[in-house]
């Protein structure tokens, strides 16, 4: 995507802590992470609103990553 | 008439339109400077989101503000100007090295609400991004993410896997030290060490990757051979041995390197096979521009068509920053000469490979069937 002057730019979405029992609820995925239906990635840990870090959708599936140090560089 | 038409039609001609209408009419100079004004705005606006020392200048007045007002549109904004400024500061150093497209500039969609479907098919990473307070860790995890994103384009999951992690960590190393001691502790906390202790590659390669950059090959001829090398695997057999062909084209790089040096102490000639690669899939020569002691590009033309006529499929080209100009005109020529060479793309490096500051480079590839 270019902006005004002509630089090309990528974009990251970022959500707000804040924002994120809002925005959990809009894709319908707030009571499935509050009934521990998802797990991280790598650790395979449960996924909470407390130690969620990272959304990646990957088409028909979603997928997390959980604040762990070990997961969290692998996203 | 249409609905559409009359609901229109009663619109315009309302008492409360007209009168509105009127007021513009007898007010024009009032109405121009609103509009002025909000021009003016959108402008600022834009340019504040173009120019990173800008970004960072605003988010140094809007961080201490949202530490004493908590409203959280502010917060949202001070947080963005921070990471978009500082990041954007820092991949400006680095991104005229790199290949095309990319390390573009950042920046950042918050969401709050969307679709689930809009989620499921924009293919983006979502950032959870915390409280001021994080704000340092917010800056190298969205770096960290911005950069992992923007890497190898589409050949992500062909890269071997550490040394796709090791020169994303190179580069964002360099990102994140810029902004300062604290952002370089958590970066080496949370990303460098969790990372080495799963590829213990990595601490090898980084070493690696210095030792080439102080010359100009890490970016100018690793990344974009390395990214060559998935793409033209990616579907044939040849994809299971790119962990091998990559490692035997950095041994290549490195020992490239080595001879140079020897050549340059005197300690011995380099040797012919030393200029170029033969993998099964990388196959590629260097050509270095020295200082001329004529003015003629012939002599570089014709090396460089003897290494594609021996079965090299890429060539890269460096020149020393004070012969730009001599280096650019054995581009061109190249260029326009060789049947079959088409210029891929020219680049900066932020060493010659003598190992002073500044250089240009440039990648070509060899078509034989145009050739012939």
């Amino acid at each position: 995507m270019m902006n005004f002057f002509g630089n090309r730019k990528n974009s990251i979405k970022a959500v707000y802590e804040d924002d994120l029992e809002k925005y959990l609820k809009s894709v319908d995925l707030y009571d499935k992470i509050l009934s521990k239906e998802f797990q991280c990635r790598f650790c395979h840990t449960n996924i909470s609103l407390e130690n969620l870090e990272v959304i990646i959708p990957r088409g028909k599936s979603i997928e997390f990553i959980c604040n762990n140090k070990l997961c969290l560089h692998q996203a | 008439m249409s609905t559409s038409s009359l609901t229109t039609k009663a619109i315009t001609e309302s008492p409360w339109a007209i009168a509105i209408g009127n007021y513009i009419q007898s007010h024009p100079v009032l109405w121009f400077s609103l509009f002025a004004l909000m021009l003016v705005g959108s402008l600022l606006k834009l340019i504040l989101s173009a120019v990173p020392q800008i970004d960072i200048l605003k988010s140094k007045i809007l961080l201490p503000l949202v530490k004493k007002y908590k409203h959280k549109k502010l917060i949202k904004s001070a947080i963005k100007s921070d990471i978009r400024g500082h990041v954007n500061k820092e991949v400006a150093k680095v991104k005229k090295f790199l290949p095309c497209g990319w390390a573009e500039d950042m920046d950042i969609d918050w969401v709050d609400t969307e679709e689930a479907s809009t989620l499921r098919n924009d293919k983006r990473i979502i950032v959870r991004i915390r409280p001021l307070e994080n704000q340092e860790h917010n800056f190298v995890n969205a770096s960290y993410h911005f950069l992992h994103s923007g890497f190898f384009p589409k050949m992500q999951s062909v890269i071997p896997k550490p040394h796709y992690e090791a020169s994303v960590l190179y580069i964002c190393r360099k990102v994140v030290d810029g902004r300062g001691k604290t952002a370089s502790t958590i970066f080496e906390d949370n990303f460098l060490e969790p990372s080495i202790q799963k590829f213990q590659e990595i601490p090898e390669y980084m070493d690696d990757y210095e030792l080439m950059d102080k010359r100009g090959f890490f970016m100018g001829t690793f990344l974009r051979e390395l990214y060559a090398i998935a793409t033209n695997a990616k579907f044939s057999r040849a994809r299971n041995n790119i962990p091998e062909e990559t490692t035997k084209m950095l041994a290549h790089v490195k020992n490239f390197i080595g001879a140079y040096d020897n050549h340059l102490s005197g300690e011995k000639e380099m040797a012919p096979s030393d200029w170029w690669h033969g993998g099964s899939v990388s196959k590629y020569a260097i050509l270095l521009v020295a200082r001329p002691e004529s003015t003629r590009i012939d002599p570089y033309i014709k090396r460089a068509q003897d290494r594609f006529n021996a079965g090299s499929k890429r060539l890269y080209v460096f020149g020393a920053n004070h012969e730009r100009k001599f280096a650019n005109a054995v581009i061109a020529g190249i260029d326009g000469t060789i049947n079959g060479a088409k210029l891929v793309e020219s680049f900066e490096t932020p060493y010659d490979y003598r190992g002073m500051p500044g250089g240009i480079g440039a990648v070509f590839e060899y078509n034989r069937s145009i050739a012939s």
